[in-house]
């Protein structure tokens, strides 16, 4: 495994160990659709849109953290690329986005069951929009790095939307379609931006 | 090696460094003094790949450091704030930095032994975030001893660190410098860097003004004077002043008199620099 994802996944191991991480992590997008899924008695899987919605804020949050403490820009005087950090971060945000997704199903269909309203609907159009959502909310984190304040209000946007739409869309149709929108809007933000971090970061 | 070869650099439309050329040589070290502002630490970033020069190249170990990984690979440094992470513990930054630098990991013991020589084997389980200054500043310390730096960039290194810390920097970038590196270092703490220093070059507004063997800089004499630039005075802060040796003074004072400059003062250049910061 190569050192900068290595050094990624200590940090995620690091920040789980903090509770603000960790209500981002699982009590939004386990939560969420729970308590609609509660009150309107329908169960369809919201994932898609809080894969979106997960790892956006806590990349937020991190980059802060680093800027403060000095690590961004100087982590660039080290024999890192932007691209290393931004392929480590896609990936491990895209593991850990499928994985609460996998498991936000599995707990709709678990109380779904339970409480006797049917199961939970996944179908191929909300997996693939899933991967979108995961890699966009992937490549967000890079894109936050930017000082362009533009592109950090229509990803913060984005992702406003999607945690509001997770309680406003009832149709899977629908929420597929919300979050492929958001998807390819943070992943054509975040590749541009994380392409282009050196220059416009630190330069 | 290190070579800035006609370096500017401007940022928000302010000029910062102007046709700065300057070269260390393998095992030796320069020590670049100045005013605040004088486009000092600059000059390191952009040595460093962190900046980008508007004009002019960039050499270090025969490559470009802003664009090219290997070449910061052979490159050691220690910035004026750390380059830590704060989440992990002493051991892991050190582990991170030892595989970005070798490509591999390290042998068993090793970072142990790194983290006893820089004084932190018992803090080595703790978070760097929860480090003091001076713990920050020796684990940086550390990742020097992780690697063979071909080229060092120091800027105010011994800020932050107790005496017995200063003497573990200086005596590890001696070691460096016996080894081969190149070395360049920004330090307003000069009774400990001009040990180390081979050369002294004074900065003022970007500019390379004048340079100085370690001897010649600590006899070296700021004279201060209205109308100090009728004989050759520099900007320096916000006085104009003649730079000379102190076997010079006398003579000066009284080219002051002939040429009607109302002296003002007259002090070692090196409290001159303190004094301006």
């Amino acid at each position: 495994m190569d050192a900068v994802l290595k050094h990624e996944l200590k940090r995620i191991k690091s920040s789980v160990r903090s509770w603000g991480i960790l209500y981002i992590i699982v009590a939004i997008p386990l939560g969420v659709p729970l308590l609609r899924g509660l009150a309107t008695k329908s169960w369809e899987a919201a994932l898609p849109l809080f894969l979106v919605a997960v790892l956006g804020p806590s990349s937020m949050g991190r980059y802060k953290q680093d800027v403060k403490n000095g690590l961004i820009p100087g982590i660039f005087a080290l024999p890192i690329e932007p691209w290393d950090i931004v392929r480590a971060r896609a990936l491990l945000s895209l593991t850990i986005s499928l994985a609460v997704g996998a498991l936000n199903a599995f707990v709709l269909w678990y109380v779904g069951r339970a409480v006797g309203n049917g199961g939970v609907f996944i179908t191929p159009a909300i997996v693939a929009a899933a991967l979108a959502g995961g890699v966009g909310s992937a490549l967000i984190s890079p894109s936050v790095w930017i000082k362009n304040v533009g592109v950090k209000m229509v990803s913060a946007f984005a992702m406003i939307v999607a945690l509001i739409g997770s309680f406003l869309f009832i149709s899977p149709l629908d929420a597929t379609l919300l979050a492929w929108a958001i998807g390819a809007l943070l992943l054509g933000a975040g590749a541009l931006c994380g392409l282009n971090l050196k220059k416009e970061g630190i330069g | 090696m290190i070579e800035y070869e006609h370096v500017s650099y401007t940022a928000n439309g302010q000029e910062i460094l102007r046709e700065v050329t300057l070269k260390a040589e393998p095992g030796e070290c320069i020590l670049l003094v100045g005013p605040n502002g004088s486009g000092k630490s600059t000059l390191l970033k952009l040595g460093l790949g962190l900046l980008k020069p508007t004009s002019g190249t960039v050499r270090v170990c025969g490559g470009n450091p802003y664009s090219s990984k290997e070449t910061r690979r052979r490159i050691g440094f220690i910035m004026d704030s750390d380059v830590l992470d704060v989440l992990l513990t002493g051991k892991e930054n050190l582990g991170f930095f030892y595989e970005l630098y070798n490509g591999s990991r390290p042998e068993s013991g090793f970072i142990n032994s790194v983290l006893e020589r820089v004084g932190l084997s018992e803090e080595a389980g703790k978070k760097a975030g929860q480090y003091s200054k001076g713990m920050r500043k020796r684990l940086e310390i550390g990742r020097l001893l992780l690697y063979h730096p071909e080229a060092v960039l120091l800027d105010e290194p011994f800020s932050g660190l107790d005496s017995g810390g200063k003497e573990l920097l200086a005596d590890v970038v001696r070691g460096l410098k016996n080894n081969g590196a190149a070395v360049v270092m920004v330090s307003h703490e000069t009774e400990f860097a001009l040990g180390l220093a081979d050369r002294v070059v004074l900065m003022v507004g970007g500019r390379i003004l004048a340079q100085f063997s370690p001897e010649e800089f600590s006899n070296a004499y700021v004279v201060s004077g209205e109308g100090a630039e009728k004989l050759g005075g520099i900007k320096f802060g916000p006085k104009s002043v003649i730079i000379v040796s102190r076997a010079g003074v006398d003579e000066l004072i009284s080219a002051c008199r002939e040429k009607g400059v109302a002296l003002e003062e007259v002090m070692p250049l090196m409290k001159a620099i303190r004094r301006e910061g």
